[in-house]
């Protein structure tokens, strides 16, 4: 039962940082058409950035966490001008395979300047662990857990209550009317960069603190939130983020169990025989599809 | 062609099938660049603009077949008509603080006095997508009016509406002409409200016009008569 428990919370942190990863993903393709496949890489960058602040500065994680969602920021606006917006008008699948050259180049970028070599990121987390009951957790999954949680809220928060968030949500449903309600569809585009940006970043960071450093692979995770957006309905926030902790749980459980038994590597194909069950059953996704109320 | 609509005035834009009545409401809203010609608002040369730069200088439209967001209730649908009118900038409004936040409960009391004026408000809550075709074309007038236009479109205000709806229709769109001095032009088939509301009336053929006036002139076109009433 421990064994459980344990495996379950392991994929519910790994699953919350796959919902806000997929969320970038799924706020893209909803306002644009355009499927991102650089997500993965503004992740490592993430984790890249917040490292090198810590060390360079000497400031503690929080303010480097601060200082690399404000990187992001800028990323998302620069990446959107220079890269995307030339593309306005193109096809879907030539932004498509726009975002794929990116994903290249962002992953050479991150290559040259950092090594190819791990990156050990400063500690972070206290070591001991706390005791949920009789649970040993590690302290940076919880934080992890909590700071996807709060920010989740905040999102949901900015959709449902602001004004930016409500045209954004406008533009999703539909961008000619919407530009005709006043709406500037190219600013709401480059909001959507800048988010897609800026959630990945933190769950590139979170990822890097919990495993103590940073290096390539964290660019997969771009590619295994891609099961998760399409388990949950490629058009919806609420499937993004319970897609993200189906998956994330399923993977950590499947690899627990079946692991031994079978030889290992159950864990990376487990989303995807899932993900094939489900479309069997609900080719929409979960959540998604024209009968779905958009979140 | 040459067409324009005084400062309060209310002309109907008739026209048959493929007339081009659609196409002139996008030319003015900005939906369509005409590849000649120019659009001007209040003397204001708007051509080069785009929709969003358009609805920002007062343009507000409805679309024949509903533009609604669907999965939006009526309140946020009618709320994204105010879009113009909000002030905030993405930092304070993106994150709802003090003054974005007293903003937005002020925009939601506005929108709301709009659903009451238009006897919606019940169903403020609701999605749009579940109200009735009538209920949400009233919606959908509202929320081109959250964005208190100078001038008004209205593509078919009244399809598919039954005669009671119609009737409800054709008084709000009287009341805002007369009572609120709203400046409307409306394409509508219907030509016994087009005869009954409208001050003047264009009528279009195969993207001319072949004809405008008053509603009386214009009954008594031959040209009218035969490309679109029928009458040889």
């Amino acid at each position: 039962m421990e064994f459980f428990l344990q495996l379950t919370l392991n994929g519910l942190v790994v699953g919350g940082i796959y919902a806000l990863v997929a969320l970038g993903f799924v706020i893209i393709f909803k306002s644009s058409g355009v499927l991102n496949f650089a997500q993965g890489e503004f992740l490592m960058l993430g984790a890249y950035v917040s490292l090198t602040i810590m060390s360079a500065f000497n400031v503690p994680f929080w303010a480097a966490f601060a200082l690399t969602l404000l990187f992001s920021v800028v990323l998302g606006l620069l990446l959107e001008r220079v890269v995307l917006r030339p593309m306005l008008g193109q096809p879907a699948i030539s932004v498509i395979m726009v975002t794929l050259g990116l994903s290249s180049v962002l992953k050479a970028v991150v290559q040259g300047f950092w090594g190819t070599d791990t990156r050990p990121m400063p500690a972070v987390f206290r070591t001991d662990p706390v005791m949920l009951g009789p649970l040993p957790v590690s302290r940076g999954y919880l934080w992890s857990l909590g700071c996807v949680v709060v920010l989740l809220v905040l999102l949901n928060l900015f959709f449902r209550r602001t004004r930016v968030g409500l045209a954004m949500r406008a533009t999703a449903s539909s961008q000619q009317v919407a530009s005709s309600m006043g709406i500037s569809v190219r600013h709401v585009v480059a909001l959507a960069w800048v988010i897609a940006a800026a959630v990945s970043a933190a769950g590139g960071m979170l990822l890097g603190a919990m495993r103590g450093g940073a290096d390539g692979s964290l660019a997969f995770y771009g590619l295994k939130v891609i099961p998760v957006v399409i388990l949950g309905g490629l058009d919806s926030i609420t499937g993004a983020i319970a897609g993200g902790l189906i998956i994330g749980v399923l993977e950590n459980l499947s690899g627990g169990y079946l692991d031994p038994l079978l030889g290992g590597g159950v864990k990376d194909v487990a989303p995807f025989v899932a993900l094939v069950v489900i479309l069997m059953i609900k080719p929409h996704g979960l959540f998604g599809g024209s009968h779905a109320r958009r979140a | 062609m040459s067409f324009s609509v005084a400062d309060r005035a209310l002309v109907a834009i008739i026209g048959p099938n493929g007339a081009g009545k659609t196409s002139l409401l996008n030319c003015i809203s900005g939906v369509y660049r005409p590849q000649a010609g120019r659009v001007t608002l209040d003397g204001e040369e708007v051509t080069a603009l785009r929709p969003h730069q358009r609805a920002r200088r007062g343009i507000a439209r409805t679309f024949q077949n509903l533009g609604l967001f669907k999965g939006l209730t009526v309140l946020e649908n009618v709320l994204v008509g105010r879009h113009t009118h909000l002030r905030t900038g993405v930092l304070a409004g993106g994150f709802y603080l003090g003054k974005g936040r007293r903003e937005e409960r002020a925009q939601r009391l506005k929108a709301l006095e709009l659903l009451e004026f238009l006897e919606i408000a019940e169903h403020a809550s609701r999605l749009v997508g579940t109200l009735s075709y009538g209920l949400q074309k009233r919606v959908e007038l509202g929320r081109a009016l959250a964005l208190e236009p100078k001038l008004l479109l209205l593509d078919e205000p009244m399809a598919g509406m039954n005669a009671g709806e119609k009737q409800k229709m054709a008084a709000l769109i009287l009341e805002l002409n007369v009572k609120q001095g709203i400046t409307i032009a409306m394409i509508e088939h219907d030509i016994g409200v087009v005869m009954d509301l409208s001050h003047r009336i264009c009528v279009l053929d195969f993207g001319e016009k072949i004809a405008e006036g008053t509603p009386l002139e214009v009954r008594q076109d031959p040209r009218v008569q035969a490309a679109y009433l029928g009458a040889a």
